[in-house]
Formats: C-alpha cells, structure tokens, sequence
C-alpha cells in the first residue's frame, strides 16, 4: 500500500489543512466570557467611533477663541489708503522769524494731495513779537500749514507767559497774526481778572481782547497781590 | 462875595462798604491791555458789595505796566446810570467813579432818592469814604438844587389829641 505523504505536514512549514485540525474544546465559562466580551465591545467601539466623529465635528468650534475672529465689514474703522504719522511733529518760523513747533499724539491726512493734517492731542508752542511764549493745548485739530492756521477742538487750552490764559471747546487759530477766533463759550483769566463770555476775538500779540454776548468779568487786585511770592514772582494760583 | 453855583451838602448815612473785588457784567467788551483801556458796552453793572453801578457803557483806565501790578484807576460811565447803595438811589446822565480816591461824581439831571425825599441837582459828587454827598447846582432859575422832602407822620395821642413833637413826657 503506498503511503500518500503529501497530507504530511513537514514542520514550518504553513499548513492550510492545520486551520482545519480540531481545536482544543473550551469549556462554557470560557466561551460565556468570550460572548460577554463580544457583546461589549459591540457596544464600546461603536460609541468610540461617535464620540470621535462628534469631536471632529466640534473642535473648530469650540476651539475658536483662539485664532478665530469674527470679521464685522461695519465695524471696520474706515481709514483712507494713506499712512498715519505717529507723534509727528511739525516745526516752521512766523512772520517774525520766531519758531513754531507743533506736535500731536497722531496725524493722518484724508487724502495724499490734500494739504491739511489732522491732528489728535495737540500742543503748539510759539511766540509773540516781543518773545513771550504761547502754549496751546487741544484734544483735536486741523492744522492747515498753506494758511498756517489752526482749527483747535474739543478741549482747547491757550496760555501764555504773561499770566493771560483762554478755555474753549472750539477754536481758530492764525499762526502769523497771533490771533484766536471761536464763538461757542470762552472763559479765561488775565491780570485783570477772570472772565467769560459766548464769542471772542483775541489779538494775543497786540494784547487786545473782544468779547461778545454775556459778558462777566471778575477783578480782584488782592488775589494777584497776595500771590506774588517774596522772590516776586507771582506763582500760579488760580 | 456871592458864589454863582449853589452848593448842597447831604449828610449820607456813613461810609459805603466796598471791597475791591469787582464783578462786571456787559453785552460786550473790549480790552487793550498794552493801552490799559476797556470798554464795556450794553447793560453794563458793576458791583462792588454795596455799590452798584449801572450804565449803558462804560470805560475803565488801569495802571501799572507789568501785567502782574495792573491795577483800576478809574471808571467812566455814560447813558442810563444808575448809582445804588444801601440807603440812596441816585440816577444821571454820566458818571465817573475814581477808584483809589473812592469818589463817585455823577452829572446830568442828577437825581438823588433817598427815604427822607428827593433832590435833583445838574452835579454830584459821593464820598464813598466818608459818606457826604455834595450837590452842586447851576445859577439858572432851573438849574438850582431842589429837594422835595416828606415830612415823618406825626404820631396820634391815644387820648384823641395830636401829640407835639416836643411834647414828650
């Protein structure tokens, strides 16, 4: 009889008919756990699978804070295409040759071939004809350096070194002539005392002041007697 | 020798309290400080404590070149004016107040109201320091100082009688 060895399974062989052999028998419990085990992952994996999935689908969202901004086209702060100066500052000579300097916080013009500079928080410093000193302060302007003129707004503060000082809210101001025009209220102090009124016309280099419309003016010699120190100069107090 | 002006002196009521703090109130104003001149132009007051002066305008002359010792000298006032104190009124045409000599003269149709009556004259001159009030008059026959006065009530006797003033017991 011949012995058929092609059914022999030489070792190391991989043996397709192995997988065939009869396994070891499992006992109950054994196969019980494997049902068990079957019956959770059913349940495990696909909620795995969800929670994945939902975690994809949410994570820009929640994660936006981040790098994510909300782009408003109204609430984009409308600026022309031109540069904006930071801390700019503008120095040129009067009429008579006396200096002007003039700085802000920011300056921008509304357009390139446009000549005039507006300006926010400005302070401009020049000088009368016989060198006294003027300092102007302004939330805003608009400095026209063709006409050397300022338009001065918001809370605007002239003084100058001669104990003469104006508050207004709204201004014009003629670089060369040293002369200050506005009619929406003016209070102001000078040696003559404190005084207000709704318009002015104030030549601060020839020193002639015009008020116009309710008028009231407060002279008090003792107060600027009694402030001058014993150096003799008077110091400040209002 | 006869003065051709007639003089009346008006015993005031004391010296009148001013201090020199001064509040002025006006339509307009205008000041040349380096000329040390203002003008006040349009319902002008000024109050000085117990003086207060109206007028249609005023001017006001300083002193003192330095800004820091600029002082009044002198008001000048014109038009409507109107001088009161605690106890007079006194109305004219013009008026020129000298602040450092505290003397206030008053021109044009002056007249003087006071309690006890009034007097008219063509010029006075107040002493604020001491309180006299001197009316000047003019020789013409309208020209003189007048004074109408009100005499005080004469008081009644319970008793029906009218008491005489020198009657007192």
């Amino acid at each position: 009889m011949t012995v058929d060895n092609r059914y022999e399974t030489s070792p190391g062989m991989p043996d397709p008919l192995r997988s065939l052999q009869p396994t070891a028998p499992v006992s109950y419990r054994q196969n019980q756990r494997e049902i068990n085990r079957i019956y959770w992952l059913k349940i495990i994996v696909p909620s795995l699978a969800a929670v994945a999935l939902v975690t994809l689908v949410l994570w820009p969202v929640l994660n936006s804070a981040e790098g994510s901004f909300t782009l408003a086209m109204d609430r984009l702060e409308e600026r022309d295409e031109n540069a904006k100066l930071v801390k700019p500052r503008y120095v040129g000579i009067d009429n008579n040759n006396h200096p002007v300097n003039i700085s802000a916080e920011t300056a921008f013009r509304k357009s390139n071939d446009d000549k005039d500079y507006y300006l926010k928080n400005l302070l401009a410093n020049m000088q009368m004809k016989d060198g006294t000193g003027i300092e102007i302060n302004a939330t805003s302007g608009m400095f026209d350096s063709k006409a050397q003129e300022i338009v001065l707004d918001g809370a605007v503060d002239i003084h100058t070194n001669n104990d003469f000082s104006i508050k207004t809210n709204q201004a014009t101001f003629l670089i060369n002539e040293k002369i200050v025009t506005g009619n929406s209220g003016v209070s102001g102090a000078s040696p003559f005392g404190d005084f207000s009124a709704e318009k002015f016309h104030i030549d601060v280099d020839q020193e002639i002041i015009r008020l116009k419309g309710n008028v009231l003016h407060h002279y008090n010699p003792d107060k600027f007697t009694e402030t001058i120190s014993p150096a003799g100069s008077p110091d400040k107090q209002q | 020798q006869v003065t051709t002006e007639t003089t009346t002196q008006v015993a005031g009521n004391g010296p009148v309290d001013i201090s020199r703090d001064v509040y002025i109130s006006s339509n307009d104003w205008e000041a040349n400080l380096k000329k040390n001149i203002a003008v006040y132009i349009g319902d002008v007051v000024v109050k000085q404590k117990d003086l207060t002066l109206y007028s249609d305008r005023m001017t006001v002359f300083f002193q003192g070149s330095e800004a820091a010792d600029k002082t009044i000298t002198r008001l000048d006032v014109s038009g409507g004016v109107k001088l009161t104190t605690k106890n007079e009124t006194i109305e004219s045409t013009w008026g020129i107040y000298d602040v450092e000599e505290k003397i206030v003269t008053l021109g044009g149709n002056v007249l003087l109201k006071a309690e006890e009556g009034e007097t008219r004259s063509e010029r006075l001159t107040y002493d604020l320091d001491s309180g006299v009030i001197t009316m000047q008059g003019k020789p013409t026959k309208d020209g003189r100082v007048t004074g109408k006065f009100t005499l005080p009530e004469k008081k009644k006797d319970p008793s029906g009688g009218t008491e005489k003033q020198n009657d007192r017991p």
